[in-house]
């Protein structure tokens, strides 16, 4: 069989190394940014800014783009310059948006090229809505973990997040982390049977051991910045494994605009643009596989629907985690330095347990070591000189917990298109309600939350709690979910359309819920399941 | 006797919007590192903060109007007016652009091996210390801001909203 697959980002990549390992040909389009070199790859974080000639351009950029000014965004970290290509936009794509801020990526490995690189498995709760088999996604979890390198432990995480082969040794801990770790194990009964609060340690796509040609992480304290050394894994390393194979061909320059889709729904083709508009070409297609990410995907599918018969549908369940971030400092550090030889992203994690299992709530617990310190320093509220004393004595003992909130499908949050003056290149529109229940529900989580941050020894500074917009968490969902009923505008369990007989669908358009865990692991699991039904079909 | 406006306007004179130039913001860099760090800044710290005035984002930089001006004015003067200006920022003015220029050298400092040391080596030791330390710091705020609200919030009152531009032109 022969599959086009659009996109390079963590489903399409894991979609075609499965696809290609089942015999397949694979040609993959993608626009495909390539990411700048590797900067000194030996040097750690210190290192670099007594070592690099001007340092400030490395961490800044050189239009001080990565400087957060007052004012400016109410976030804690500033885009490191180096990740900047992931973000970088094309022309021809309009784009408006209410109550949700998308991002979007045409980078070489997508949006995950800078992602924290977070694995949580998703459990049958989290499961109950999508027409799987029990343990369907278990063994797919074992292969992801195999080809890409996890870290974590069996620790009371385990009861929310089933344990799978292929588990690397977790990292080391900074001073900070295991004394929450230590605190939490401590007082362990009474968290968990008070506040149904379970803590251990992340689950990373960081390495642990060398895997293959990649080499262990070395504490380099560069994660934020783009790990040298190849230790946390990002889909381009994927990409470029399947570039390795005879059966794989990778067009890039190429924004898909649509397919073409004969009477009966059979695609025949998919049409690009190069990146800034011009080129236009055509590709023929057997069987296509969409996995330009949630937004990406529906673009494309909405696009093929309006150049086909003028007709302007709408995408309906549009889903996103909610995200707030929550300060907190350990009294116990204050006066100790700060670590920045270690790793950089959440150590350690967090889960709350709901009444109903499904609404359980993610915690990314992160100490902070080596992010630009500018933006939080500028957010005490003191003058500046004040703020510096309090922060260089507080560094070590400073953390944000990321909280994570599930979504679910709703009528009021979808993606449809818009024409306004050029017909040829129709705005995506996006909307986004919250549910009516959300405040409440924010605000009893905040208060257990900051019980909990008690209990461990931490306080919660008032006024720093920030609830980020909608769309920042980049875990989009939902507009062509699963469904066991051949309805429009879904995919069937094996993620093929019911609309379309040779599409399918391999990327988080397809969940038909979203829970609360970083969904990129699944995202991953999922694409190489569909890769095998397909093959199976 | 010179009315109010016209002694504002004598008071901006050099701080019109694009009038910044290599000396007073070299200048301003010094004194505003004294007042961060306590020290005068590197060379190579003071060359990042004036490229900052030439690459494409100095509209991020700028004056945005009169009493912008004079809060700049005022900083740029010595450390003391610096943290005085800085601090009424913080409360009343968190945008000023004696605010925005501060978090930029704030950032081109850590990123310099030997100010990042001194920005953030801790300087005491466990809890009683550090919160002596705040009320030192705590302390020195509260005096100032009495002054700083008497003299600066009239002027923030007469000055909102008076375009930096009028005056330059």
């Amino acid at each position: 069989m022969r599959c086009t697959v659009i996109g390079s980002g963590p489903s399409g990549v894991h979609f075609a190394l499965s696809a290609l390992a089942r015999g397949h040909q694979v040609e993959m389009i993608d626009v495909g940014f390539p990411p700048p070199a590797d900067v000194s790859p030996q040097d750690s974080f210190a290192q670099l800014k007594s070592r690099l000639a001007d340092p400030a351009a490395y961490f800044l950029g050189t239009d001080n783009a990565g400087v957060l000014l007052p004012g400016e965004r109410e976030e804690f970290y500033s885009m490191p310059p180096a990740k900047q290509y992931a973000l970088e936009q094309v022309s021809g794509m309009p784009l408006h948006a209410t109550q949700f801020k998308p991002m979007s990526s045409f980078a070489r490995g997508g949006l995950a090229q800078m992602w924290t690189g977070g694995c949580y498995p998703f459990n049958s709760a989290d499961l109950a809505t999508f027409p799987l088999e029990p343990g369907e996604l278990q063994s797919y979890y074992s292969l992801i973990a195999q080809r890409i390198g996890i870290n974590g432990a069996e620790d009371d995480l385990t009861e929310m997040m089933p344990l799978h082969d292929s588990l690397q040794e977790p990292l080391r801990l900074d001073e900070h982390s295991a004394r929450l770790l230590s605190r939490y194990q401590q007082r362990r009964t009474m968290l968990r049977e008070r506040y149904g609060c379970r803590m251990g340690h992340a689950r990373q796509a960081v390495l642990s051991q060398d895997l293959g040609t990649r080499k262990a992480c070395q504490y380099l304290g560069r994660c934020i910045w783009g790990c040298p050394v190849g230790a946390l894994y990002t889909p381009a390393g994927s990409l470029d494994d399947c570039l390795r194979h005879p059966n794989f061909t990778y067009h890039r320059n190429c924004r898909v605009t649509h397919f073409r889709y004969d009477e009966g729904g059979r695609i025949r083709a998919v049409e690009t643009v190069a990146p800034d508009g011009s080129g236009a070409r055509e590709f023929a297609v057997e069987t296509l596989v969409l996995a330009a990410g949630a937004l990406g995907t529906s673009r494309i599918y909405l696009e093929s629907v309006y150049r086909h018969s003028g007709e302007i549908i709408r995408l309906t369940g549009l889903m996103d985690n909610r995200q707030i971030l929550v300060p907190f400092v350990s009294p116990g550090m204050v006066g100790r330095s700060s670590e920045p030889d270690s790793y950089q992203y959440n150590q350690l994690a967090m889960g709350l347990e709901e009444t109903i299992p499904e609404h359980y709530v993610h915690c990314l617990v992160t100490t902070l070591n080596t992010a630009m310190l500018h933006p939080v320093i500028e957010k005490f509220p003191f003058d500046l000189r004040t703020s510096l004393y309090l922060f260089r004595n507080l560094h070590a003992a400073l953390g944000v917990v990321n909280v994570n909130f599930h979504d679910t499908r709703r009528e009021d949050c979808y993606a449809t298109l818009e024409v306004t003056d050029d017909p040829q290149h129709p705005a995506l529109v996006l909307h986004y309600q919250p549910p009516a229940d959300e405040p409440a529900r924010i605000a009893r989580t905040m208060r257990r939350l900051r019980k909990i941050l008690w209990k461990l020894g931490c306080v919660v500074p008032p006024g720093m709690v920030h609830v980020r917009p909608m769309g920042a968490s980049v875990h989009y969902a939902g507009t062509l979910p699963m469904s066991t009923a051949a309805a429009p505008r879904t995919v069937s369990a094996d993620c093929r359309s019911h609309d379309f007989p040779n599409l399918y669908i391999a990327d988080g358009a397809s969940y038909p819920f979203l829970p609360a865990k970083n969904i990129t692991f699944t995202l991953m699991a999922n694409a190489a399941r569909v890769a095998d039904r397909m093959g199976q079909a | 006797m010179l009315d109010v406006d016209a002694m504002l306007a004598r008071l901006l004179e050099d701080d019109a919007a694009g009038r910044d130039n290599d000396a007073a913001a070299a200048s301003e860099c010094e004194v505003f590192a004294r007042y961060l760090t306590g020290t005068a800044p590197a060379s190579y710290v003071r060359d990042k903060y004036l490229q900052a005035f030439a690459g494409p984002q100095l509209a991020r930089l700028a004056v945005r109007d009169r009493f912008d001006a004079l809060l700049l004015r005022i900083a740029r003067v010595h450390p003391l007016l610096t943290r005085m200006t800085d601090l009424y920022s913080r409360y009343l003015r968190i945008d000023s652009v004696v605010r925005r220029r501060l978090v930029l050298l704030l950032a081109i400092l850590e990123t310099h091996a030997e100010s990042v040391n001194q920005l953030d080596r801790p300087d005491c030791s466990g809890m009683a210390g550090f919160v002596a330390g705040m009320a030192w710091h705590g302390l020195w705020s509260a005096l100032l801001l009495l002054p700083v609200l008497l003299v600066l919030l009239p002027l923030h009152v007469l000055l909102r909203g008076r375009n930096v531009s009028t005056r330059a032109a």
